[in-house]
């Protein structure tokens, strides 16, 4: 117990550091979004990272600690001024930090903090789950297709362990039956993908993020999983045919009252993606993955190396 | 523009028949007609349905009013602005509670503008007149 408040502190000051490191991965996976079938798992790599950050800044420095105990790398703690913060399970109560009961403040205020966020999550996730339930109930059909009683051409697909496609009774009125298997492909492709599953990752990883950022991430997931599905009805009903189907959709909603975002918004830029080439399947180097991977090794590394520059640092975050 | 009702949640699938059978008597259900209807069909007895009408009520999902010794229980909220509300709020739509568990292919809050729309067609034009040339 007497060393948790200082890996708390210590995985505050990786969280930190994450919230530096996102923006870059958001503005790479914009720029560079990679292959179409990785994009979803990059994703999901960027919204882990205050996670994987924290993590590995603990391990790295639980590890030493642990060293040091059983005597693989030379303990020097005697030779630390009083009240240095250390990560040591030998020596550390003899060397807490004489300054009151702040540390624990920090500490618990912290993990209160996450700990309110993860029961938000939580609560957010319960609801949606009875609502989704009420839907069920509500809708008519039996099996994996239901059918909404709505005017408002709408397709979807959610749910826990077993999920359904929703399709409005608008939508089907408004398609001639082989734009229906159309829809009905790409929400299965969803479920093929198991992007509903990732959905629900993505939302819990996304607990650690601040809005604006969680907001960006959500758009790249939802245009990720979408080009995806749209890609594979595609291979079975032609792009062109698809993009069309696409536009047919969108004319029979409401004209946007103000001009939509360049490109068109989501579903524009769904059919951009569409009317070019169909993408290569040829297997590239995870570039992107590596470049993560090879990060948190080196803040491993750092972060052991350095360990006296960290303790130092907590302190000084202590006496703040 | 009417106020858009907020769906209570969670609604128990006992509350969702009840609301169900209501919403197909108009002009309204006493307590013991809906157990016949739903209850007995279900297994539960008068107090349960009783208790799913009461928490429909106190959720404003159901209005009603007494006659002789018996309330008579009415659906509030048509069924169709219920249903709205809810794939609503299912689709995380109105700052609700964010859905990416929820892939939607076409969703009504999607929609483009005429411009955008004409520039798409075009494009798909041009795409179409490419494939028959080649």
């Amino acid at each position: 117990m007497t060393l948790l408040w200082l890996f708390v502190l210590l995985g505050l000051l990786g969280w930190a550091l994450a919230q530096a490191v996102v923006p870059l991965g958001i503005s790479w996976l914009k720029h560079a979004p990679g292959p179409l079938q990785a994009r979803p798992r990059r994703i999901l790599l960027v919204c882990a990272l205050p996670w994987l950050i924290p993590f590995t800044a603990i391990l790295s420095m639980a590890a030493l600690a642990a060293a040091k105990s059983r005597g693989w790398v030379h303990d020097h703690c005697v030779f630390h001024a009083p009240g240095h913060p250390h990560f040591c399970f030998e020596h550390l109560p003899g060397m807490l930090l004489d300054q009151g009961q702040g540390h624990l403040l920090v500490a618990g205020t912290t993990l209160s903090i996450f700990a309110l966020f993860l029961l938000r999550h939580w609560t957010g996730a319960r609801r949606q789950s009875a609502r989704i339930a009420a839907l069920t109930a509500l809708s008519r059909g039996k099996g994996l297709l239901r059918v909404l009683d709505d005017v408002r051409p709408m397709a979807f697909a959610t749910g826990g362990r077993a999920p359904h496609i929703y399709l409005s009774r608008g939508l089907l009125d408004a398609l001639t039956p082989r734009e229906q298997r159309m829809v009905v492909a790409h929400e299965a492709a969803h479920l093929r993908q198991r992007d509903l599953t990732a959905g629900r990752l993505l939302e819990t990883l996304l607990v650690l993020h601040p809005g604006p950022c969680a907001d960006r991430l959500r758009e790249l997931w939802r245009d990720a999983t979408e080009v995806r599905a749209d890609e594979q009805v595609a291979r079975r009903f032609g792009r062109t045919e698809t993009a069309e189907l696409l536009l047919r959709l969108a004319r029979s909603m409401q004209p946007a009252p103000v001009a939509t975002a360049f490109g068109g918004g989501h579903l524009g830029l769904r059919i951009h993606a569409l009317l070019q080439d169909a993408p290569s399947h040829r297997r590239r180097t995870p570039l992107f993955e590596t470049m993560v991977a090879s990060g948190l090794l080196a803040l491993m590394i750092g972060a052991a190396a350095h360990h006296h520059t960290l303790e130092t640092l907590l302190g000084m975050l202590v006496r703040l | 523009m009417p106020a858009r009702p907020a769906i209570p949640v969670p609604l128990g699938d006992l509350e969702i028949q009840v609301l169900e059978y209501l919403w197909a008597q108009p002009e309204g259900s006493t307590a013991k007609q809906a157990h016949r209807a739903v209850g007995e069909a279900r297994g539960v007895t008068l107090n349960t349905v009783q208790s799913a009408l009461e928490r429909l009520f106190r959720k404003e999902l159901l209005s009603r009013h007494k006659q002789s010794h018996a309330y008579f229980y009415c659906a509030a909220v048509p069924r169709q602005t219920f249903l709205s509300s809810l794939i609503n709020q299912v689709l995380g739509r109105f700052g609700g509670d964010s859905a990416s568990s929820v892939a939607a292919m076409i969703d009504v809050a999607e929609s483009l503008d005429s411009e955008t729309l004409e520039l798409l067609e075009q494009a798909i034009r041009d795409r179409r007149q490419q494939e028959s040339g080649s």
